[in-house]
């Protein structure tokens, strides 16, 4: 009982410690206003009868007083909810503005915040209204469920009703957009901006919108007619039957999702990284699916969206790169032939494997000519590594058919191991951390993409990490386990391109070793388990190297608290010392103490001596003691030594 | 915004009224015809029109099965009551710095309410209704017909000490019409039960009330057995 009524007290002391006292209790954001010390002005304006001046028994004070005998009655126990019966037989006061302070109060939830809701909240228990508040709390509940999924959601069929069930939000951008199509977006910035052309299928003959399906103009993915149309033979001018294909719209039917095979999946990967947003692109490159096809494969994908990330972001970096392909693109015409552009692909690749074993005996001071007349771009330094980085852009296009990545890539490891080999290279080279930070301008296929990742962290890690990775794999399945047994070379020399990409200084020994005999043997493997493998070396090196740095953390963190204790510790010692000093003063205060009361004592004894030998024993007492007091009276030192811990 | 009702009664008397926020006459019906007593307690909007006294006073009747003779006694006594209260109404009424304490003791069928706790007579928008329903809620009372019951039993008592208030106002204008320049008297003298304030909320005392004094202060709720409800009634009888 005494103890309890202590601690309501406390609040109302003038010392300050009392707000650590209370420091925990958890109150809502929205009322941070709140000060033990001062009112706000918040309070005044809710509760005006208390500052208006209108009654003696309304003032600040008096609202203080209420305010904080309430906050510290509740939080005497929070897990409980205070009622107002429970604290107005405390106060002093008009039972309607104490209300008002309660209510005012617990709307703020500097009482009750947390605490149970009434389950008798109800007069009379009538059973309705506790079903209501049940239904109440249910709703809240679902309420906070809710939110963003319905802004998100993405259906991976194309659905031409998608505007009815778009979020208000969503459909009322659309809208906007939908007035001026003549306005073309820049590329993919949301999602709303995928399927803005996805809503839009639109017949190009008669202007309808394609309920059920439609035909695509296979050449050039953004012209399609609808059912009735091609069946009436109205396909426009320059095209013929044979150019269109049929896509069905229908929602049930999801069979065509499920028929990408993982050679086109990975065609899709690398179109991806290739031309980033510009769907069109990519979807040309697939050739086999369309755009919106290739869009919901691509949300699909576990990755997809890290992939469209950092894709993205190297649109960005390597914006003159990009132009100038789609230049060149333009100027072959928008229905591109693929002939054309696979001869000169094919050109190109020709001129860079040339180039690659000149390369190899050449000198590698002064680019050969070949080489500018394939790196067309005229700003480029001349720095040598910066004009290998361009070629390798211009290989890059030609990444069409699976097969060619593994001699593009073999090429790339050639290149390297090249420069590895040229001794004097390593000076015209930019800095290694150039090379090794994660720009995303480094690769374009996604080999190369997995060894960015893992250059990132260090060489041991990707190695296990890709031991681990195979390990999974050879777990998950036995065959893959024997065409690694065989294939453990040629994973080695991969791990061993990215030990040399992440340090590139010297202790190449692993990269002497020749590229070509790998690349058959690379050959064998089947190629979604390369990329399972390499996919699932890349997420493994990206673990590790989150472990490292949580590692790395932890001792940081380590490090810090002993550093904290320390401190702490030095700070006991300053206090003990200072105790010390203040326990010596004490004491010569203490014996002055008794000095002064020794001959204080003796004064008086001189005193009444003298009385005594004036002979003036009959004085009254009054006398006496006026003229003891008449002496001037001897200070006494006051012993007042504060502490501040 | 409008001007403080509370500023105003400190400087001028204001008229009679219920110191509520609903200026509402508390009716208490107690009828005893041939044995059969009929007893209610309910709340009159005074602005009314007084055909309705007997349109209430019939449909009550006939709601509860009561003998026809009741309807003329129901509406003669709401009758009354409402031209008591009428007869106060454009009286001045002195409030002053008034805080006076309410005490509740009463029993609803076998709920047993006993409290104490100050009401502001300057707070014209105070709500004996919403009072009894944070009452009953807080302390977990669930008959239906408690909460009206505390709100009456304020109102009752409200209106006793504002028609107190309107015969201390004219004792005020006699003080000062006798005596020129002296001040009113202590109110709390013709109020009877008016708390001193100033003692209460001086800068030296604090509103916190002393431990002591809360168990006085505290709602107290019981609930009583059958027997000791008819043991009650028996001796109301």
């Amino acid at each position: 009982m005494e103890s309890s009524h202590h601690q309501i007290l406390k609040p109302f002391l003038p010392a300050d410690d009392h707000r650590f006292e209370f420091e925990l209790y958890t109150i809502p954001g929205s009322s941070g206003w709140f000060s033990w010390d001062n009112i706000h002005e918040i309070e005044k304006a809710s509760l005006k009868e208390f500052f208006d001046g209108t009654s003696f028994t309304r003032n600040p004070r008096v609202y203080k007083e209420y305010r904080d005998f309430i906050i510290s009655k509740y939080r005497e126990d929070p897990s409980r909810r205070l009622t107002f019966s429970e604290v107005r037989k405390s106060l002093v006061g008009d039972v309607n503005y104490l209300l008002k302070v309660f209510l005012f109060l617990e709307k703020w939830g500097l009482i009750n915040f947390g605490a149970p809701l009434p389950s008798s909240s109800v007069i009379g228990g009538e059973d309705g209204d506790l079903v209501r508040e049940d239904e109440e709390a249910g709703r809240w509940k679902v309420k906070v469920e809710e939110g963003p999924p319905h802004g998100v959601r993405v259906v991976a069929i194309p659905n031409s009703l998608k505007p009815v069930s778009l979020p208000a939000s969503v459909t009322s951008n659309n809208g906007s957009r939908f007035a001026d199509s003549d306005f073309k977006m820049p590329p993919l910035s949301s999602h709303s901006d995928v399927y803005q052309e996805l809503i839009e299928l639109v017949c190009e003959s008669c202007k309808e919108r394609c309920e059920s399906g439609h035909y695509e103009y296979t050449k050039d993915a953004s012209s399609i007619i609808c059912i009735k149309c091609f069946k009436n033979g109205t396909y426009g001018k320059n095209k013929s039957i044979d150019d269109f294909k049929f896509v069905d719209d229908n929602p049930d039917d999801g069979n065509r999702v499920a028929v990408w095979t993982e050679a086109e999946t990975l065609l899709l990967l690398e179109s991806v990284l290739k031309h980033g947003d510009d769907w069109d692109l990519v979807a040309q490159n697939v050739q086999t699916k369309s755009k919106p096809e290739c869009i919901s494969k691509l949300i699909q994908l576990p990755f997809g969206q890290l992939m469209l990330g950092s894709a993205y972001d190297r649109c960005r970096y390597r914006d003159t790169n990009s132009n100038i392909n789609n230049q060149k693109r333009g100027q072959v015409g928008p229905p591109a032939p693929q002939e054309t552009k696979d001869i000169r692909i094919q050109h190109i690749e020709l001129e860079s494997k040339a180039q690659s074993q000149q390369n190899g005996d050449a000198d590698s001071e002064g680019p050969p000519p070949k080489r500018i007349c394939i790196a067309p771009i005229s700003d480029s330094s001349n720095s040598k590594m910066e004009q290998t980085d361009n070629e390798v852009e211009q290989v890059a296009p030609s990444l069409v058919v699976p097969e060619e990545i593994r001699e593009n890539e073999s090429q790339v490891c050639e290149l390297k191991n090249h420069k590895q080999q040229d001794g004097d290279l390593d000076d015209h080279c930019p800095p290694k951390s150039d090379r090794s930070k994660p720009v995303p301008n480094v690769s374009n296929s996604l080999m190369r993409q997995v060894t960015r990742i893992s250059a990132v962290v260090g060489p041991h890690v990707a190695a296990s990490a890709a031991e681990a990775a195979i390990t999974a794999l050879c777990d998950e399945n036995q065959i893959p386990k024997e065409i690694f047994d065989r294939e453990e070379n040629g994973n080695e020399l991969r791990l061993s391109t990215q030990t040399t990409e992440s340090d590139r200084i010297g202790q190449g020994n692993d990269s002497e070793m020749d590229a070509r005999p790998n690349e058959s043997e690379k050959s064998i493997i089947p190629l979604p388990l390369r990329m399972r493998a390499t996919t699932a070396t890349a997420l493994g090196a990206a673990a590790a190297h989150a472990k490292l740095l949580a590692i790395q953390e932890d001792r940081e963190v380590e490090r810090l608290v002993s550093t904290i204790i320390n401190t702490q510790l030095k700070k006991l010692q300053y206090k003990m010392e200072l105790l010390k000093e203040v326990e010596a003063i004490m004491e010569k205060e203490l014996s002055e103490m008794a000095e002064v009361e020794e001959s204080v004592v003796g004064e008086r004894m001189e005193v009444v001596q003298k009385v005594m030998d004036a002979g003036l024993s009959r004085w009254r007492d009054g006398h006496g003691s006026t003229m003891v007091n008449a002496k001037p009276p001897h200070p006494q030192p006051q012993p007042q030594v504060e502490i501040m811990l | 915004m409008k001007p403080h009702p509370a500023w105003s009664s400190l400087r001028n008397p204001v008229k009679f009224r219920i110191p509520t926020a609903d200026n509402l006459v508390p009716i208490r019906l107690d009828i005893d015809i041939d044995g059969q007593r009929f007893r209610d307690t309910f709340t009159w909007n005074p602005s009314d029109p007084d055909s309705d006294v007997i349109l209430f006073a019939k449909r009550t009747v006939k709601d509860l099965k009561l003998p026809p003779a009741f309807v003329t006694q129901i509406a003669q006594s709401i009758q009354s009551q409402l031209t008591e209260f009428r007869s106060f109404e454009g009286q001045d009424m002195y409030t002053g710095e008034k805080i006076v304490p309410i005490k509740l003791d009463l029993r609803v069928n076998h709920t047993l309410i006993k409290d104490q706790f100050l009401w502001d007579l300057n707070n014209f928008e105070s709500d004996p209704e919403e009072f009894a329903r944070i009452f009953c809620e807080d302390l977990g009372v669930e008959d239906p017909e408690v909460g009206p019951a505390i709100a009456f039993a304020i109102r009752e008592q409200l209106c006793e000490i504002a028609i107190q208030s309107v015969a201390s106002a004219k004792e005020t204008r006699i003080n000062k019409k006798g005596r020129r320049g002296a001040e009113h008297l202590p109110l709390s003298k013709p109020g009877g039960s008016a708390l001193d304030t100033l003692k209460l909320f001086g800068n030296k005392s604090s509103v916190i009330r002393k431990r002591r004094e809360w168990d006085l202060y505290e709602p107290i709720v019981d609930m009583l057995s059958n027997e000791e409800v008819d043991a009650l009634e028996a001796r109301e009888a």
